[in-house]
C-alpha cells in the first residue's frame, strides 16, 4: 500500500468518525454556557435574574440594531460619536430613581462596548446596581427574549 | 511519492500561512489636542517574508475608528512597505480611551487574526466636575448642595447659563473665579417624595462638546441593596 493510499485511508476513517458524530450527537453546542462561578465580577448570567425582577436593559448596540430586534422596554446607550450622549444619559438617570437595577447588554460576551456603557452607568453616581449580560443580546435570542425582527419601534 | 515526502509538503505549506507582516510598534499612544475631533495613529508595516502578503480585513472593536491603508494597496511582495492609518473620532469620549483593530491576513483563521494593533488616546477633559450627582435621602432636610466645575482649557471659560429638568430642584451657578471655577447651587423644594433632575449649564467655549454639560441631583428612599441580583 503506498503512501497516498494510506493517507486517503485515514482521511476517509476521520470523515467518516466526524460524520457519525454529527448524525449520532448532534451539532456542535455554540450555545452561551454561563457559569455565575466564572464569569467576570460585574457580569451576569441571564439565568440567574429572577423572573419578574424589575431591571431598566440597556442596549449598547447599534440604533439600528436596537430598533429592529432590542429587548422590548429597552434603553439605547452606545458609543456611536453620531448620538448625543447627554440625552443617553439623562434618559436612563430618570429611570434609576423607580428602577436601580441595570442590565447593560450588546451584541455578544466579545463585545466590550456593554462594559464602558455599565461604567458610565456607575459615574452618574445615582446608586444604581449595573452589571453586563454575560453573552449579551445572543444569550437573550437563545433564551426567546427577543422577539422576531419588528421593523422600526 | 512516500509519507515522509506528504509530511514535507504539509510542514511547507503551514510555513508559507505563517509568513507575516511586520510591524515597528503594534501599539500607539495619542494625544489628541483639545477641540479635535478625529485623531489619527500610523502603523508602518514591512512584509520580512519570502511570500506575498494580503490583508485581507481590517475590523476595529469601535465604529469610532476608520481603517486605511496606504495607497489602498493590500497584497505586499517580499520586501514591500505599507501603513495602516486608524482614524479615531472622539466624539463621544473622554479622559484615556483604548481601542484595538484585528488584522486579518489571507490564509488567517476566522477566529484569529494575526495582527492586533492599539490605540491608547489621550482625550482632554475642559470641563470638570467634583462630581456627577448630589443626592439626598426622603426625609432629608432640604439643604442646597454643591457641584464644583473647574474649567481646564488654556484660555477662560465662563458658564452662561443654567436650567433643571425638574421645578422641584432649584438651581444657580456661582463663580469661584470667573472663567476658571464655579460651583453649582442646588436645592430641593422638599425631600417628601423621591425625584431627579437633569441639571444642563452651558458655556461659552468655542469648542461645541464643551458649549453643554449636566450633573444631576435625587432624593431617593434610600441605596438599592449591593448585588441584590447576584446570588
Amino acid at each position: 500500500m503506498n503512501a497516498i493510499t494510506q493517507l486517503a485511508i485515514i482521511c476517509g476513517l476521520a470523515i467518516a468518525g466526524a460524520g457519525t458524530s454529527w448524525l449520532l450527537i448532534g451539532s456542535p453546542d455554540r450555545s452561551i454556557a454561563c457559569d455565575p462561578a466564572t464569569i467576570k465580577a460585574d457580569e451576569i448570567c441571564l439565568q440567574s435574574i429572577p423572573a419578574g425582577a424589575d431591571i431598566l436593559w440597556v442596549d449598547a448596540r447599534s440604533r439600528s440594531d436596537w430598533e429592529n430586534n432590542g429587548l422590548p422596554n429597552s434603553l439605547l446607550w452606545n458609543l456611536d460619536p453620531k448620538e448625543d450622549m447627554q440625552t443617553f444619559e439623562a434618559e436612563v438617570a430618570m429611570q434609576l430613581v423607580t428602577t436601580p437595577r441595570v442590565i447593560v447588554y450588546c451584541s455578544d460576551e466579545s463585545c466590550g462596548t456593554s462594559r464602558q456603557i455599565a461604567e458610565r452607568i456607575r459615574n452618574l453616581d445615582l446608586g444604581a446596581e449595573v452589571h453586563v449580560l454575560h453573552g449579551g443580546w445572543r444569550a437573550l435570542n437563545e433564551a426567546g427574549k427577543i422577539k422576531a425582527p419588528n421593523g422600526k419601534r | 511519492m512516500t509519507l515522509r515526502a506528504l509530511i514535507l509538503i504539509w510542514l511547507t505549506s503551514v510555513s508559507v500561512s505563517l509568513a507575516g507582516l511586520e510591524f515597528e510598534t503594534q501599539s500607539k499612544e495619542v494625544h489628541a489636542p483639545a477641540g479635535a475631533r478625529v485623531v489619527a495613529a500610523n502603523f508602518p508595516f514591512s512584509n520580512p517574508s519570502s511570500e506575498q502578503v494580503t490583508i485581507d480585513q481590517a475590523s476595529p472593536n469601535c465604529s469610532c475608528i476608520g481603517i486605511k491603508v496606504k495607497g489602498g494597496k493590500f497584497t505586499y511582495a517580499p520586501g514591500e512597505t505599507g501603513m495602516i492609518r486608524a482614524e479615531f473620532d472622539m466624539g463621544n469620549f473622554s479622559g484615556t480611551v483604548d481601542k484595538e483593530v484585528a488584522i486579518w491576513l489571507k490564509g488567517d483563521p476566522k477566529d484569529k487574526p494575526s495582527i492586533n494593533l492599539l490605540i491608547k488616546v489621550h482625550i482632554p477633559e475642559l470641563i470638570m466636575v467634583d462630581q456627577k450627582s448630589v443626592k439626598w435621602a426622603v426625609g432629608d432636610k432640604p439643604e442646597t448642595k454643591k457641584i464644583r466645575v473647574d474649567m481646564k482649557h488654556t484660555v477662560p471659560i465662563h458658564i452662561t447659563s443654567i436650567n433643571s429638568s425638574s421645578k422641584e430642584y432649584q438651581v444657580e451657578f456661582e463663580p469661584i473665579e470667573k472663567g476658571v471655577s464655579y460651583n453649582i447651587l442646588i436645592t430641593p423644594n422638599n425631600t417628601a417624595i423621591p425625584g431627579i433632575a437633569v441639571i444642563r449649564f452651558q458655556t461659552d467655549c468655542k469648542i461645541s462638546k464643551y458649549q453643554s454639560k449636566q450633573v444631576f441631583a435625587s432624593t431617593q428612599r434610600g441605596e438599592p441593596k449591593k448585588s441584590s441580583l447576584k446570588p
